[in-house]
C-alpha cells in the first residue's frame, strides 16, 4: 500500500512535529538532563536520561514519539528509566511522528524546561519535507518572516531513470525581521533551515496543484494504447 | 537394406520338432479309426467303440489339458469290400537340414552335397492298412455277426498290417512376386522341390505315385508355411501393428544359408 | 550360434521408438526468481517422437533430437516492488572544526545527523501473481533435446498376467538445450504488454490519486509504471530475448524438462516384445471328434488345446552394423 500518511500530510509545523520534519537541538554543557517527549493525540510522555559529558563516544540520540532512542543506553534510573550518553556538543535529533510530537529537555533536578521544541531557538535546526505539489505559505509565527513555497508538480513526461530522484535539501536561515525569497521545491525535497531566532516554523498548503492540462490528455492517449 | 530381419536356425527347427511330437502327438499321427464291439456282462454285443490303431504306439502329451494323440482320418473304400477300412499314417521321426547339409546323409540317388539356398528334408513314415478277413472278401454271410457287420461304419480291426519308408527330399525356396488387387504387392512363398527319393521301395511306379504326393504336401504346406510362421514371428516381436514385404532386391530372400532360414521384411510402422 | 536371430534397422527403430511414447501429456509447475521479481511457469509437453536415432555398437544408442510438443505455456510474474525510501538527505553536517570533539570518528562536513525519510509504500506493495498466456507463442519456441539411452531386454509380466521378454530403452542421459524462441510476429509483445497492463492497473490500486502517482513516479525516475514495471522485470526492446532469459536462466526450463523426460522415459512402455515361453502353436478350440486318443474324452463338442510353448532362454539385445540384434534359445 502507498505510505498515505505521509502523502496525506499538507503541512509542516516546527511545534508539531509529523513524519516530515524534525529538529536538532545542540547540549553544549556537561551535566545530567532530562528529556520527555510527547505525543501530541495521545498526550503520552516518555522521559529518558542523557547524562553529557566529554569522554562520551555518542555524538547524538535520536528520539522520537513512536520508538525507544537510538543508541544503546547504559543503565536505568531507580525508577526504570533509560540512561543515555552523549558527547558534550553533541545533538538530540528529534524526529516527527505519525500523531505529531514535541520535546522538551530539563537540567536534571529542575522543573523548568531550558528547551522546548514548540519554540526553536538559535542554533536548532529544523527539516521537512513535503510530498503535495502546490503553493505553500511558509512563514516564522513568532518572527513574522513569511514566504511563498512551492512545491512543483513533478511532470512525468520528464521523469528519467538516469536522473537522480532526490535533489539536494534547500537551506535556509531564520533572521529577524527578514521574509524569504520565494521557494520551489521538488516533491520530496528537504527544506533545512538553521534557526538563529526563536521560531515555531509553519508551513500552510493554500492551492493545489494537479499538474498541467496537457498532462491528461498524455496519459489518456497511453492508457489507449494500455499503457499507465 | 531391409527394415526387419529374422533367421532361425536348423537344429532350433529340429528341437522344435521334437519337442512337438511329444507335446502335441496328433500333429504326427494319422489315424482312420477302426471299432471294437462292446459286450455287456453276459458277453452280449450292446454297442460299437471307437478303437485307434496304429503301428507304432503313441505316448499321452506330457502338457496339461485336453491333448489328443491322433488327427482324425477318414477310412477309405475299395471296390467290392462292402465296408470302410481303417488305416494310420505315422510320421515316427523327421528332419530338416538347411546348407550347408550337416545333419541328414542324404542317399546315393539325391546329390550331395546340398547346393547353396537348399534344404533337405527326411521323414520315417509308417503306413498301417487293415487286413480284409476271408470271410468278408468273399461276401459269405456269417449267421448273426455278419448281420451286424454290414451295417458297421468301418472295418473291426485290432491290428494293422504295417509297414515303414523313408523318404528323402532337397529343394529351395521360390517367391512369386504378385498383385492380389488394390494394388496390394503379395510374395507368393512356394518351394522347388530338387528332388525326392522313397528308400527301397518298388515298384517304380509305386514310388513315383508316392513321391507325388510328398511333393504335393512339401510344396503346399510344410515349407511355406515355415516361412509363413517366421515372418509373423518377426513381426509380432514388434509388438506393433504393422504391414511387411519381403525385402526386394536382394538375390535370395528368404534364403537358407548357414544352418539359417532367413528372411528380410520391409516394414510399415503404423 | 542363436536358435533365433531378429533385428531392427534404425529407421524402424525409430518408427517403434515414437510409437512407444505416444504422446502423453506431461505437466510441469516451475518457479523462479529475479531480484524483486516472482516467476512461475506452468507448462504441458508431450513427446512427439525421436526425430533421429544413431546406433552406437554395444547397447546404447542415441537420441540425437527428441522432438516435443508444447500444448500449454503459462508464465506466472509476481512483482516485489521496492519500497523506495524517499527525502532521506543530510541535516547536519559535522562542524569542520570542534576542539573539544578531537577524537571523534568524523571528518569534517560528514554527515553527522541525517533526516530520516519516509517509504512510499507500507507493508509489501507486492503485485500479482498475474499470468502471461503464451500458447500463441508456442509454436515460435524451439526446444532441442538429445540423449543417450541403453538398451535391455527382461522378463517381466504385462497387464494381462502373461509374460514377455521385453526390451526396454532407458535414458542414461538426456540433453536439454536451453529453449529458443525466434520472432514471435509481434505476438509475444501484444502478450506481454497486455500483461503489464493488468500489473500496472493492480498498482495503480494502491495510489489513489493521479498527482500521488505522479509524486510516485518522479521518485521512480520513470514516466509511465508501465515503464517503471517494464524495468522492474527488465524487458527491454527484445521481448524474445527477455522470455528466453527467463524461462532458460530464472526458471531453468531445460532443467524442469530435463527431469520431466528423464523420469518419463524411465517410465515408458518397452519397445518389442517376445512372447516367454514362446508359442509354436497357439492355444486353440478344436472339435473334439476330428481328432482321438485323448487322456480323458472332453464331454463338450470342442475341447481347447492349450499352446505348445518352449522357454526362451539367453535373450540379448545389441546393437552392431547399424542394427539392433534380438537374440535368444528355445530352452528344449
Amino acid at each position: 500500500m502507498l505510505n498515505l500518511n505521509i502523502f496525506s500530510i499538507t503541512g509542516v509545523d516546527s511545534a508539531l512535529l509529523q513524519n516530515n520534519a524534525s529538529v536538532i537541538h545542540q547540549i553544549k554543557d556537561a551535566g545530567e538532563f532530562w528529556i520527555a517527549i510527547y505525543n501530541a493525540a495521545s498526550q503520552i510522555e516518555k522521559r529518558l536520561v542523557v547524562q553529557v559529558d566529554e569522554q562520551a563516544k555518542s555524538f547524538i540520540i535520536n528520539i522520537t514519539a513512536d520508538d525507544l532512542p537510538t543508541g544503546k543506553a547504559c543503565c536505568c534510573t531507580e525508577n526504570g528509566i533509560l540512561v543515555y550518553t552523549l558527547r558534550s556538543g553533541g545533538f538530540v535529533h528529534l524526529k516527527g511522528s505519525e500523531d505529531g510530537c514535541f520535546a522538551m529537555l530539563y537540567k536534571a533536578g529542575s522543573e523548568d524546561a531550558i528547551w522546548d521544541s514548540r519554540k526553536l531557538d538559535a542554533g536548532d535546526f529544523f527539516a521537512f519535507m513535503l510530498l503535495r505539489p502546490g503553493k505553500y505559505s511558509f512563514s516564522n509565527r513568532i518572527s513574522g518572516a513569511e514566504c511563498l513555497l512551492t512545491v512543483a508538480y513533478p511532470d512525468p513526461r520528464q521523469n528519467s531513470k538516469a536522473e537522480g530522484k532526490e535533489a539536494e535539501p534547500v537551506r535556509l536561515r531564520t533572521e529577524y525581521d527578514a521574509n524569504w525569497e520565494p521557494l520551489t521545491i521538488k516533491p520530496g525535497q528537504g527544506v533545512v533551515v538553521e534557526v538563529n531566532n526563536p521560531s515555531r516554523l509553519y508551513c500552510d498548503l493554500r492551492e493545489v496543484d494537479d499538474g498541467p492540462e496537457d498532462l491528461i490528455a498524455w496519459k489518456n492517449e497511453l492508457k489507449r494504447n494500455n499503457i499507465l | 537394406m531391409s527394415d526387419v530381419y529374422g533367421a532361425i536356425s536348423d537344429d532350433a527347427i529340429q528341437r522344435i520338432i521334437n519337442d512337438t511330437h511329444v507335446k502335441a502327438p496328433f500333429l504326427f499321427n494319422y489315424v482312420a479309426p477302426s471299432i471294437r464291439f462292446v459286450q455287456d456282462d453276459a458277453g452280449r454285443l450292446v454297442d460299437t467303440e471307437e478303437l485307434w490303431v496304429t503301428c507304432s504306439p503313441v505316448e499321452d502329451s506330457p502338457l496339461d489339458g485336453e491333448v489328443p494323440r491322433f488327427t482324425r482320418m477318414q477310412p477309405f473304400s475299395l471296390p467290392g469290400i462292402p465296408v470302410k477300412l481303417p488305416y494310420c499314417i505315422q510320421i515316427i521321426d523327421a528332419a530338416l537340414d538347411f546348407h550347408p547339409g550337416n545333419i541328414i546323409a542324404l542317399p546315393p540317388e539325391l546329390p550331395s552335397p546340398l547346393s547353396e539356398q537348399n534344404f533337405s528334408m527326411s521323414a520315417m513314415v509308417q503306413f498301417g492298412m487293415a487286413c480284409i478277413p476271408d470271410k468278408l472278401s468273399a461276401l459269405q454271410p456269417i449267421p448273426n455277426l455278419a448281420k451286424h457287420v454290414w451295417r458297421l461304419p468301418v472295418l473291426p480291426v485290432t491290428e494293422l498290417v504295417c509297414f515303414t519308408l523313408n523318404v528323402f527330399a532337397f529343394g529351395r525356396v521360390t517367391v512369386t512376386p504378385e498383385n492380389i488387387g488394390a494394388g496390394i504387392p503379395f510374395d507368393r512363398i512356394g518351394l522347388a522341390v530338387g528332388g525326392i527319393e522313397i528308400v527301397d521301395i518298388e515298384p517304380r511306379g509305386l514310388e513315383n505315385v508316392v513321391e507325388c504326393y510328398l511333393i504335393a504336401m512339401l510344396k503346399s504346406y510344410v515349407l511355406p508355411k515355415l516361412i509363413l510362421s517366421l515372418e509373423d514371428q518377426v513381426v509380432k516381436s514388434l509388438g506393433l501393428t504393422v504391414t511387411s514385404k519381403l525385402t526386394a532386391g536382394l538375390p535370395d530372400n528368404p534364403a537358407i544359408e548357414e544352418n539359417e532360414l532367413r528372411i528380410w521384411l520391409d516394414v510399415k510402422v503404423i | 550360434m542363436s536358435d533365433v536371430t531378429f533385428s531392427v534397422n534404425e529407421s524402424t527403430f525409430k518408427a517403434v521408438f515414437n510409437k512407444a511414447y505416444p504422446g502423453k501429456k506431461l505437466n510441469f509447475n516451475e518457479s523462479g526468481s529475479k531480484v524483486l521479481v516472482w516467476l512461475g511457469v506452468e507448462g504441458e509437453i508431450h513427446i512427439e517422437g525421436a526425430g533421429g536415432i544413431e546406433f552406437e555398437d554395444g547397447n546404447t544408442f542415441l537420441l540425437k533430437e527428441l522432438e516435443i510438443g508444447w500444448d500449454k505455456l503459462i508464465l506466472r510474474l509476481g512483482l516485489d516492488v521496492p519500497n523506495v525510501e524517499i527525502g532521506k538527505f543530510c541535516l547536519l553536517r559535522m562542524p569542520r572544526s570542534i576542539p573539544f570533539w578531537g577524537d571523534a570518528p568524523f571528518l569534517g562536513d560528514e554527515c553527522l545527523v541525517e533526516f530520516p525519510g519516509v517509504t512510499l509504500f507500507t507493508g509489501k506493495p507486492d503485485i500479482g501473481p498475474f499470468k502471461l498466456n503464451l500458447n500463441a507463442i508456442i509454436p515460435y519456441i524451439v526446444t532441442e533435446i538429445g540423449g543417450r539411452y541403453f538398451i535391455y531386454i527382461n522378463k517381466e509380466k504385462d497387464s494381462s498376467g502373461k509374460f514377455y521378454q521385453m526390451v526396454h530403452a532407458k535414458p542414461t542421459a538426456v540433453d536439454v538445450d536451453p529453449i529458443s524462441i525466434s520472432d514471435t510476429m509481434g505476438k509475444l509483445p501484444a502478450i506481454i504488454q497486455g500483461g503489464i497492463y493488468y500489473a500496472a492497473s493492480q498498482m495503480i490500486k494502491y495510489i489513489p490519486q493521479t498527482w500521488m502517482v505522479d509524486v510516485v513516479l518522479s521518485f521512480l525516475g520513470f514516466p509511465t509504471l508501465t515503464a517503471f514495471l517494464l524495468d522492474l522485470l527488465d524487458i527491454h526492446d527484445d521481448v524474445e530475448d527477455w522470455l528466453m532469459d527467463v524461462l532458460n536462466v530464472s526458471i531453468g526450463i531445460d532443467n524442469v524438462l530435463y527431469q520431466l523426460i528423464f523420469q518419463e522415459m524411465l517410465e515408458s512402455k518397452e519397445l518389442f516384445k517376445i512372447e516367454d515361453p514362446y508359442p509354436f502353436i497357439d492355444a486353440k478350440t478344436l472339435d473334439v471328434s476330428d481328432f482321438g486318443g485323448y487322456k480323458t474324452t472332453p464331454a463338450g463338442s470342442t475341447f481347447e488345446l492349450p499352446a505348445i510353448t518352449a522357454p526362451v532362454t539367453d535373450a540379448a539385445v545389441e546393437f552392431a552394423e547399424d542394427n539392433m540384434f534380438i537374440r535368444f534359445n528355445f530352452g528344449i
